[in-house]
């Protein structure tokens, strides 16, 4: 009942609302709001997203979420909650990226690169969650304390300097968009509602899988014996004609 | 074959749907309506439920106000009982207060002419058929159409020779 509560409505309603945040800023000098709409590199860096998260186990979907041995009122429940998280993921680099065309770029390649690596890599789908928590997290520091700092109104010399400086550096392309600080808490508890679905929306963990990725991730640190061990039972051999081979092949 | 699902969590999934669609088309709706503050989404929602009254109070100030011929206080006070521009009668004497702010004897002012002419197109976008008239006699206005008004608002801003004639009066003839 609980577990049908919080993946049928809890859930979709908390992305939902992570999806509404992501794109909302306040205007200074009233703090009025302004709903942005998602840039199209966002809907890429999302799609990029959930693939990575369907490839890592995070959404294993035709084990969790949508089937024929399931109801049509459950795949259709758990479609739209699927359907919020790519919105919600959308909405979260629309949250995190600058607005600023050169960093925006910047960061946008970044997430890029990095979710085009982790396709190719054995990833578990906690450290995972993780990471992106990390990366999201830089963003979000760079965007809402350094350039909302840095493009913040106000008539301090040093921020002044430091604004031609980076105008200098960066030939006059960085124009800064200065939002209320209401911005950035707002943008935060979307990122901290995302990181919430996420965690919901993730599979329980298992200790045993957990052992065996880790062993076979770090397959150096086995000795000569256990790997033998290992790749016996996976072969389905009987483990000790394996480490007699293994024992004749290391005195010759 | 379909699994059969216990009935509280057919149900659960059920409330699920309906609350996740109806969230979903809230968000959409304030990304696509872009209100400003919460009021503006209060009465922007409002007029979606199709709840959306005029302050009364507001109004009847605002009217006693226009009948003094304090025309600034009326169009405040008008404002303030229609917050969202959707009633054709409080918009359509927003813009009688521009015009009669802005009609002179030897010229119009352009600046009273243009908020009157946006006051007045707001009246007819809120009439389903696209034409008001108002039918309050007592008020003893010069233009009792919202498109005669709106007319006379547009050849004021125009420029025409008879602008340049000191001893012609601003006025067209009211129907």
């Amino acid at each position: 009942m609980n577990v049908a509560l919080r993946q049928h409505v809890v859930l979709p309603l908390i992305l939902l609302t992570a999806a509404l945040l992501g794109g909302l800023r306040f205007a200074l000098p009233d703090l009025e709001m302004r709903f942005v709409a998602p840039p199209l590199t966002t809907l890429l860096l999302g799609s990029l997203l959930v693939v990575l998260y369907a490839r890592s186990g995070l959404l294993n979907i035709s084990r969790d979420w949508l089937g024929v041995e399931r109801t049509t009122l459950e795949n259709a429940s758990n479609g739209l909650t699927l359907a919020a998280l790519f919105i919600a993921t959308i909405q979260i680099f629309n949250a995190v990226l600058p607005e600023d065309t050169l960093f925006f770029s910047l960061f946008a390649v970044g997430f890029g690169l990095v979710f085009w690596n982790n396709l190719f890599v054995p990833v578990r789908p906690d450290r995972l969650v993780k990471s992106l928590a990390g990366l999201l997290l830089a963003a979000f520091v760079a965007k809402y304390v350094f350039l909302a700092s840095l493009f913040a109104p106000g008539d301090s010399i040093t921020r002044s300097v430091l604004q031609s400086l980076v105008r200098g550096v960066t030939l006059g392309t960085v124009q800064g968009v200065a939002y209320a600080p209401a911005t950035g808490y707002t943008a935060f508890l979307g990122f901290a509602l995302y990181l919430c679905g996420l965690w919901l929306a993730s599979p329980p963990r298992d200790p045993d899988a957990d052992r065996l990725y880790d062993l076979l991730a770090s397959s150096d640190r086995l000795s000569q014996r256990d790997r033998a061990r290992l790749l016996a039972a996976f072969r389905g051999e009987t483990v000790d004609a394996a480490l007699v081979e293994s024992d004749e092949e290391h005195s010759t | 074959m379909e699994a059969v699902a216990p009935r509280s969590v057919a149900v659960i999934q059920a409330i699920g749907i309906a609350a996740t669609l109806v969230y979903g088309v809230a968000i959409a709706w304030v990304y696509v309506t872009q209100p400003r503050t919460i009021a503006e989404l209060k009465n922007a929602a409002a007029v979606q439920a199709n709840v959306y009254t005029v302050d009364d109070a507001r109004f009847a100030l605002g009217l006693k106000a226009f009948r003094d011929r304090q025309y600034r206080i009326a169009i405040n006070q008008f404002a303030a009982a229609d917050p969202a521009n959707r009633d054709p009668k409080t918009q359509f004497l927003i813009a009688s207060s521009h015009y009669a702010l802005g009609k002179g004897r030897v010229y119009d002012d352009d600046d009273e002419f243009a908020a009157a002419l946006v006051a007045v197109d707001r009246c007819l976008q809120a009439t389903p058929n696209g034409s008001y008239t108002i039918d309050d006699a007592s008020l003893g206005l010069e233009y009792t159409s919202a498109e005669a008004l709106r007319e006379r608002l547009r050849q004021g801003l125009e420029v025409t020779p008879g602008d340049f004639n000191p001893f012609a009066s601003g006025t067209g003839a009211a129907p």
